[in-house]
């Protein structure tokens, strides 16, 4: 019934400030006051790159509520739907009316060579960082796999990041707000073949926060708000070479499944959707594994622009996705939730998807190990 | 149960330590504990070679910082002759020419760059 975002770049604030922003700007538009909330669900992973860890006490004094209890959820980039999804558990189980989810990130000033270690950390650490994989490597070795066996090749994948950069146009929290060509694309340097550097989504700083609560506090507050109809949670094999076929996420398909289930929906029902797109490549599988296209079709539709806003049956990634709105993981996935509710209330601005009703967010960890699917409805 | 320690020390001889499912006859990395297909409690370990051929892999251009001494190099997903998959470090690659998938490799050894492949020629 609230939402709020920082914009999403290199940020000078700290960890708990970006947090504490993000926060007070969704309580504000909720029109509540910071006592109306019962819980705090915060999602963060690298607190300790800003010398914080136990984000949560300290966020919730910031607010001053210390006396209200939180918890913090590191589920690598997928943290913040995974700590969307407990909070919305534990409002449908009746244990609070009104509760925050705070997803926050503050990575940037640990520099390129620091940050792609630190984020190394995340994967199956025996097998993949710890034997020199970074993560452009290891969803490049998804894309070899993937250009392998498909008809794709890496100007389709390019066409995903110019796709998202044109919408991130149009945002203005995005961090990296730049046209680009599927020229400029090829031509960038290569970060791990055959991804290059534009293929990548930034390393950003940021935080999304949002209100969730139960309807009859909801419709008590008359508040704005939109409803969280599907939710779903999926899980992968830790590391690539456990998956049997390396180009789908089995993560997404299960929690995308759950969700469906739950909201009586099909993909054909989808206005938009807010996708996990860390590298051009993701978001190709994800829009196999949500049900939008058949699987090895992702690059058709990319060519023909059928995924461009208000081009296609769905509009993917509104907002600029991961590769242009940027990739605070902690934040990303409430940002997402963030991003719906906008376009569901209209106030999207001019990337205001026409007529939306039925919005989907999908935020995964690591490279799909763990994954979750949320579906919102206009009310 | 096997130790980390043990699993690197096969390694480090060219091995891989698996677990082999007394019920359904299932091989698997020794790290997992149970039998990933039927769930079996009951594995026995047994040493398999580390050779196989690339199931993917990438060329990091821009690495780790521990790792951007040691470029050019690739990582690659590993199916073993053995039946399932390992990753590891493979230098010297600095183009996917020198890489086609389903190329062989083996596993040399295990140091402070992880898991180490060498081209099985």
């Amino acid at each position: 019934m609230g939402a709020g975002s920082t914009k999403y770049g290199k940020l000078k604030e700290s960890v708990v400030e970006l947090a504490v922003n993000a926060a007070r700007d969704a309580i504000k538009s909720a029109k509540l006051e910071p006592k109306d909330v019962q819980y705090g669900f915060i999602s963060n992973v690298f607190g300790i790159a800003d010398n914080q860890v136990h984000l949560a006490p300290v966020i919730m004094s910031n607010l001053g509520i210390p006396h209200v209890p939180g918890l913090t959820i590191e589920s690598a980039c997928g943290s913040g739907s995974i700590a969307f999804r407990e909070a919305y558990a534990n409002v449908a189980a009746g244990f609070y009316d009104a509760v925050l989810a705070v997803g926050v990130e503050k990575v940037t000033h640990t520099g390129t060579g620091r940050s792609t270690t630190l984020f190394s950390y995340c994967s199956d650490f025996l097998y993949e960082g710890g034997s020199g994989a970074s993560f452009p490597g290891l969803f490049a070795s998804i894309a070899r796999a993937y250009l392998t066996r498909y008809k794709a090749t890496e100007e389709d994948l390019a066409m995903v990041a110019v796709k998202n950069h044109e919408h991130g146009i149009l945002n203005p929290k995005a961090h990296v707000q730049k046209r680009i060509t599927v020229d400029d694309v090829i031509k960038s340097p290569v970060v791990a073949s055959p991804l290059k550097f534009l293929d990548c989504c930034p390393f950003s700083d940021g935080a999304s926060a949002v209100i969730l609560c139960s309807e009859e506090f909801a419709k008590k507050r008359a508040a704005d708000y939109i409803e969280v109809i599907g939710s779903g949670r999926g899980a992968s094999p830790a590391a690539v070479q456990g998956r049997e076929d390396p180009t789908t996420i089995p993560s997404t398909r299960a929690a995308a499944q759950q969700a469906y289930k739950q909201a009586n929906l099909t993909p054909k029902d989808i206005d938009f959707a807010e996708v996990h797109d860390c590298f051009t490549i993701a978001e190709m599988i994800d829009m196999e594994d949500l049900g939008f296209f058949e699987k090895g079709m992702a690059a058709m539709a990319v060519r023909e622009g059928l995924t461009r806003l208000n081009q296609g049956e769905v509009t993917i990634n509104p907002s600029g996705g991961l590769k242009s709105k940027g990739h605070p993981i902690g934040a990303t996935g409430i940002g997402q939730v963030v991003e719906t509710y906008e376009q569901l209330l209209g106030r999207a601005g001019q990337r205001q998807v026409k007529d939306a009703e039925i919005g989907m967010t999908h935020n995964f960890g690591a490279t799909g190990a763990s994954c979750a699917v949320h579906i919102f409805r206009r009310v | 149960m096997i130790s980390r320690e043990q699993f690197i020390t096969v390694l480090k001889n060219g091995k891989v330590l698996a677990y082999k499912c007394k019920k359904c006859g299932n091989l698997q990395l020794a790290t997992t504990i149970y039998c990933n297909k039927c769930n079996s409690q009951d594995l026995e370990s047994v040493e398999v070679e580390g050779k196989g051929k690339v199931v993917t892999y990438t060329i990091q251009n821009v690495a780790p910082e521990e790792y951007e001494k040691y470029k050019p190099y690739a990582w690659a997903v590993v199916r073993l002759d053995a039946g399932f998959n390992i990753s590891g470090f493979l230098p010297g690659i600095d183009s996917p020419k020198n890489l086609p998938i389903n190329t062989r490799v083996k596993i040399v050894g295990y140091d402070e760059r992880g898991i180490v492949l060498s081209l099985d020629k």
